[in-house]
């Protein structure tokens, strides 16, 4: 039985030569959707597979969103799909369903650049934590995505700063995809895969994922193991999913969170229950920041809050007022800087892609312990008063940023400029929290804006519930690309 | 008088406040070209050096956040092996 309410034409449904109706596989569908006719049999996981492998091959190559392809082990994961859902061996929402890693995560076997041009033949002997745990969902691996070089650790100035080439935007080729996920939020928003893995040391998951107009989780540190992925900053790296919506977003958590021996700082603490019903939720609103913001990126925001006063209770706050942002950069300067330390010194980042990546990552050598240490004194002081802040609020919702996606030729310091503005970015990462963004709306220049919603920490479901709440009020999240 | 004589003061401090930190600057500088002498071109090294000038900066603000000597780092520290 199909539980689809939509008719098989609108899922280009063709009927085969017994009369029965044949769908051609839509991998922006969503998982939800897809696992759902996977589980009928409309459609098959192969052709899933083979139909993301086709569009990454065709598309995901202009788009600059694909490292490498993985056909091998798709039809294999596929295949054995197939069998275990033939004969009634579900694994779950995610099997069958086909997916792409951000090339930071090893794979055994596959090269895993790290984006990285001096990097494009290293490879690992054994899988991530998180492409494990996706194995163990069934979910079946298609590509390995383009990333900025190095996840965006030398501090580059330009689209082009990774082995693939400039990461464009699938809503105008002309624009950035973002970073340092670049491939992983293309790729969904063109379609070509339902969910990618992200990572974020600081907006490497919201900025893409509101640049390219998909929703993107970032879990509390500690809540999704970092086994397995490229180190940039031990104490501010995170995992997590970028997809269609909120709801597949949460399957997705649900399958790679959890505790893992392999990274001392995950941490086993059961996802709470989704709370989409409980309303109305109580949201904070930076004070002032409304005001401050101009053009369409305001015009939007604030018709996202006459949405979610439709679920909520929003009360402008005053945010604790710390250095969030010089102390970030310090910690991820520093320990860029250790754990990249052997390409630094045997001259790797001499070969970096963009010029300035060259030179960027020395200065992180130089820094005095004592500045690192008194970044991470701050840091916890920090997570104390944002805690307190959080504690009368199930999240604190904002702009994901202040621009539409720059220029494909840009300078980013230059572009975003006066455009930065404020961020709940620096200080969610820096004290580990949990946030979430969804698109809601287009700018001045026709392409995607976003919101997060920030919550304390260990709240994703809280979080989620919100965004899931709000895509049920909106349709920003089905809305697609041009072809 | 009293007014001028403080922002004399102000600029003078400012003035020596900017001298200790290109000192510092240079000397942090200076070991980073020690040990990687013929790496980078005086270009790419005027660079770093407003990288290392950055981070100077950006540790006087986090400096004059008021802590405690019981003020803990956030880092990561788990006794014994967690792997087996």
């Amino acid at each position: 039985m199909v539980t689809s309410q939509r008719p098989y034409s609108s899922l280009g449904a063709k009927m085969d030569e017994m009369g029965l109706p044949t769908i051609s596989p839509d991998l922006s569908l969503g998982i939800a959707e897809l696992g759902r006719l996977l589980r009928a049999g409309k459609i098959s996981p192969v052709d899933l597979a083979q139909t993301a492998l086709d569009g990454l091959e065709k598309t995901g190559r202009t788009l600059n969103a694909v490292v490498t392809l993985t056909p091998e082990r798709a039809m294999e994961q596929a295949k054995q799909a197939e069998r275990e859902i033939r004969s009634g061996q579900l694994r779950g929402p995610l099997h069958g369903i086909p997916w792409g890693a951000k090339d930071l995560l090893a794979t055994a076997g596959i090269p895993t650049t790290w984006g990285a041009a001096p990097l494009r033949d290293q490879r690992f002997d054994v899988d991530a934590a998180v492409v494990e745990r996706l194995r163990d969902a069934g979910a079946v691996l298609v590509a390995k995505h383009a990333m900025v070089e190095l996840a965006g650790g030398a501090g580059y100035d330009q689209p082009d700063a990774a082995l693939t080439g400039p990461g464009r935007n699938a809503w105008d080729r002309e624009t950035w995809s973002g970073g340092s996920s670049s491939g992983s939020g293309a790729a969904v928003a063109a379609g070509l895969v339902p969910f990618a893995i992200g990572s974020e040391t600081w907006g490497s998951i919201t900025t893409p994922s509101a640049l390219n107009g998909i929703t993107g989780l970032r879990p509390t540190y500690g809540r999704v193991s970092r086994r397995g992925a490229m180190a940039l900053s031990w104490t501010m790296d995170k995992l997590g999913p970028m997809a269609r919506s909120a709801d597949d977003c949460w399957l997705v958590l649900q399958a790679i969170a959890g505790s893992d021996p392999g990274d001392p700082t995950s941490v086993d603490r059961p996802l709470g229950e989704l709370r989409i019903e409980d309303v109305p939720f109580r949201l904070a609103t930076p004070e002032g920041w409304t005001d401050a913001l101009g053009g369409t990126i305001a015009e939007n925001f604030r018709a996202s809050l006459d949405v979610l006063q439709t679920i909520a209770t929003i009360e402008e706050i005053q945010l604790p007022d710390l250095p969030w942002t010089d102390a970030a950069s310090l910690i991820i300067s520093a320990e860029g800087a250790s754990a990249l330390q052997d390409l630094i010194e045997d001259g790797t980042t001499r070969h970096l892609t963009a010029p300035e990546d060259r030179y960027g990552l020395y200065t992180g050598l130089a820094l005095p312990a004592v500045d690192y240490l008194r970044a991470l004194r701050v840091r916890r002081r920090g997570m104390w008063e944002m805690e307190s802040t959080l504690a009368r609020f199930d999240g604190i919702v904002a702009p994901t940023l202040l621009f539409e996606a720059p220029p494909i030729d840009a300078s980013l310091n230059a572009y975003f400029g006066d455009r930065r503005g404020p961020s709940l970015g620096a200080l969610g990462n820096l004290c580990g929290l949990p946030t979430i963004t969804i698109p809601n709306g287009f700018g001045d220049r026709g392409l995607p804006t976003g919101i997060e919603i920030l919550g304390a920490p260990w709240t994703e479901e809280i979080i989620t519930s919100i965004a899931i709440a709000y895509q049920a009020r909106t349709d920003w999240h089905r809305r697609r690309p041009p072809a | 008088v009293n007014e001028e004589q403080a922002l004399v003061e102000k600029k003078a401090a400012g003035r020596q406040q900017t001298s200790e930190t290109d000192d510092v600057v240079a000397g942090r500088l200076a070991a980073l070209k020690g040990q990687f002498p013929d790496r980078l071109s005086p270009q790419e090294w005027d660079k770093v050096r407003d990288g290392v000038r950055d981070h100077r900066e950006k540790a006087a603000k986090l400096r004059a956040v008021p802590l405690t000597n019981g003020d803990e780092p956030a880092t990561i520290f788990v006794v014994g092996r967690q792997d087996g």
